[in-house]
């Protein structure tokens, strides 16, 4: 784990890859690699806690996830495009906020963590 | 960053490379139930390498653990990684090098069933021998198991050697317990309160699949899981559940413990806190006569004192390794020097890997070697003996002006009051703390020093090296029947700054040094801990306390300054003494009649 860092920026880039369709509103999260079991990928609830905890998404914005085991895909569909626009800046964004967090965990920095919620587990 | 791979007695240079064999890039992972001889379920997470054919066989690496075998991560942590990611270092290294590796949860935690009356307990350690059977029956077995860990798992791969398995070729407990009461419950006699409280905290979330706490007390496991990992076919986690079910009537040490003021109060099946000691199983050790590494830092709790006797004790061929890191090895704890913590976890493990090769497919070890890093010196040394030779005791008195003097004190009545401070402490990112993993920062001294009773010496006139136990007698007396002493030894370089090196405690209710035999040797006074020894103190009566500080390597130059801070409390860490408060006042004598000294093992480095 102590390589966690170090690793995870290039782990992420070559598990996870983002698109956007502007024109439907839609955001597309590609799980790459082997493939994964419905339980990896996760539930919808874990998608909206990885936004919200990592991602810094605090509001709660209207969208339809579908997470697809075939595909190995997750879409995130919005009615309205500035809530489309919000998480796509988050998803832009989420990795960089994630090493930090990161950063910070490692570091035993519990003062950061007090006031970031708590996973909907 | 300071080189210290340069030094001919470093033990990540000196353990030679056995074999080279076939590297593989990656690892497959499967988690299954191996049912034990009661019909316990242990869930285990087996590693092999990718690509292994169906006709080659390999060596295993087992590791047993109550802290998850594996993890359920969050996302999107668990697109990224595998579920031994909470592993570390990573399996990885392992399997490259044609290892298999087996992580189990032992009875009564993550996704095992069971129950667990206390840690290690006789079942537990039988589990070892059961899965041990398991893993040769394997069409990838070798035949060949080893076992490492760290702390509970570094016990646990100890313990392996318990059973005398014909399979069990190594066992490398690292920062593992020798002694549970001295090395973790009660140090000293001081119950170490927020360790014994957070350990069996987290204990009880863990077996509970409850991973929330770790946001305060560790906020990167907390990031990352979300629980433990089930078992592959538990795609609905009803196993897991019943598991958890069974974990309900497990009991925690701190709730078995925290009301207990000696070794021998038994616990409520009649056990004692000795019967999770590993020295209880010395014989069974000795007869295995499996090799044993043993490694920890100066700087980690009392485990430093528990790798020493295991050295002393067990008769087996052995390594032992003492460095200045944290906890686990993760971070620097030399407060002498600001670097990066060396050796990596990864050389480490490679070096860790060199060692099961050799145990394996070498000659394996001969003898006893003990490593250990001399810090400010910044240099590795190697002994077959300890403590090693070449030194001799030196003692500084406690005089007047707190100071120390190496001449006597010759006045009568010399003496000094110190009113306890209840709210002294060395923090949280101390020796005790880092049983969590946390890094260690002693930094704080000057401030802390403040609510001490302090002595200091003149500049030493010579370069001298500490290495062993140092030992402080304090003839003393106090206004209540209870209390303790924290002894911190520190010093000061020419510019003031203060460094800490060691420190030791007593609860002075357990003063009384026995004369009876210890139930393995030992190098320190020998204090029973037990309740037919307790001496409460008479108010105002004067009494000898000694007792020794935690062992050390340290090389002091010319000019510094040693330290003595003296506390009567450590308010982060240890309950507090007398248990029921009070103001007390202890006098401390520095005079011809009663002179309170530190004695300090010294050799004169005239070389440096």
């Amino acid at each position: 784990m102590e390589r966690f860092i170090g690793n995870a920026k290039k782990l992420f880039e070559d598990s996870i890859e983002f698109q956007h369709n502007e024109k439907e509103l839609t955001l597309s999260i590609m799980v790459k690699g082997d493939k994964k079991s419905k339980e990896v990928l996760g539930e919808e609830a874990e998608i909206r806690d990885m936004l919200r905890m990592f991602g810094g998404l605090n509001e709660d914005i209207a969208m339809k996830i579908d997470i697809d085991e075939e595909s190995q895909k997750i879409d995130l569909k919005f009615q309205d495009k500035d809530n489309y626009i919000k998480v796509r800046d988050v998803l832009d964004n989420i990795m960089e906020r994630i090493m930090d967090i990161c950063y910070k965990a490692l570091a035993g920095d519990i003062s950061h963590f007090k006031d970031l919620g708590d996973f909907n587990d | 960053m300071v080189a210290i791979h340069n030094s001919e007695n470093n033990p990540f240079k000196v353990l030679d490379k056995v074999i080279d064999r076939t590297l593989y890039e990656d690892y497959v992972v499967s988690s299954i139930h191996i049912k034990m001889r009661d019909g316990v379920k242990i869930a285990s997470t087996i590693c092999l390498p990718k690509g292994l054919s169906p006709e080659k066989k390999i060596p295993t690496l087992l590791y047993q653990t109550r802290y998850w075998r594996a993890a359920k991560l969050r996302v999107p942590f668990r697109w990224m990684f595998k579920e031994t990611l909470i592993q570390s270092p990573s399996p990885r290294l392992f399997t490259n090098h044609g290892y298999a590796i087996v992580y189990t949860d032992v009875r009564g935690c993550g996704a095992s069933y069971g129950t667990r009356p206390y840690p290690f307990s006789k079942e537990e350690i039988k589990d070892g021998a059961d899965l041990a059977d398991w893993i040769i029956s394997q069409p990838w077995s070798d035949g060949n198991i080893v076992s490492n860990g760290i702390s509970y798992t570094g016990s646990t791969a100890e313990l392996l050697a318990v059973n005398n398995h014909p399979a069990v070729k190594a066992v490398m407990p690292g920062h593992a317990l020798w002694d549970a009461y001295t090395d973790v419950v009660a140090p000293g006699g001081c119950y170490d309160e927020a360790f014994m409280r957070l350990w069996s905290f987290l204990g009880n979330k863990l077996d509970n699949n409850d991973s929330a706490p770790f946001k305060q007390l560790l906020p990167i496991g907390w990031i990352l899981m979300k629980g433990v990992k089930p078992i592959d076919s538990d795609t609905d986690m009803s196993l897991l559940n019943e598991a958890i079910q069974e974990h309900a009537s497990n009991d925690y040490v701190y709730e078995l413990s925290n009301d207990k003021d000696f070794r021998d109060d038994l616990l409520p099946d009649g056990t004692s806190i000795d019967d999770i000691s590993t020295y209880r199983y010395t014989k069974e050790i000795e007869k295995s006569n499996i090799p044993v590494l043993g490694w920890v830092s100066w700087l980690d709790s009392a485990y430093c004192d528990a790798t020493i006797n295991r050295f002393i004790n067990l008769s087996n061929p052995q390594i032992a390794i003492i460095g200045d890191w944290n906890h686990g090895g993760l971070y620097n704890g030399n407060s002498f020097v600001k670097k990066e913590v060396s050796p990596t976890p990864e050389e480490r493990i490679k070096k860790w890997i060199d060692f099961f090769d050799t145990c394996i497919y070498g000659k394996g070890i001969q003898g006893k070697t003990l490593y250990y890093f001399t810090m400010k010196e910044e240099k590795w040394k190697k002994t077959h003996i300890w403590p090693p030779e070449g030194f001799t005791r030196r003692r500084w008195y406690l005089a007047e002006g707190n100071t120390l003097n190496l001449s006597k004190p010759e006045n009568q009545t010399g003496e000094d009051d110190y009113k306890v401070n209840f709210r002294a402490t060395s923090g949280r990112m101390n020796r005790w703390w880092t049983l969590l993993g946390l890094p260690i920062d002693y930094s704080n001294r000057e401030k802390a020093d403040k609510k001490l009773i302090c002595y200091t010496s003149p500049p030493l006139k010579e370069t001298i090296e500490i290495t062993g136990h140092a030992t402080i007698t304090l003839f003393l007396s106090s206004t209540h029947e209870d209390g303790a002493v924290f002894a911190y030894l520190e010093v000061l370089d020419e510019d003031g700054n203060i460094y800490y090196v060691t420190d030791g405690n007593l609860r002075l209710l357990h003063r009384k040094i026995s004369t009876e035999t210890p139930p393995y040797k030992i190098l320190v006074p020998y204090h029973t801990y037990k309740k037919k020894d307790a001496s409460p103190l008479v108010p105002g009566e004067e009494v000898e306390a000694t007792f020794a500080f935690r062992p050390t390597s340290v090389l002091i130059p010319k000019g510094y300054r040693l330290k003595l801070a003296i506390a009567g409390a450590d308010k982060d860490t240890f309950k507090q003494y007398p248990l029921d408060g009070g103001k007390p006042v202890m006098t401390i004598c520095r005079n011809a009649v009663k002179a309170s000294f530190i004695d300090l093992p010294i050799k004169i480095r005239n070389d440096i």
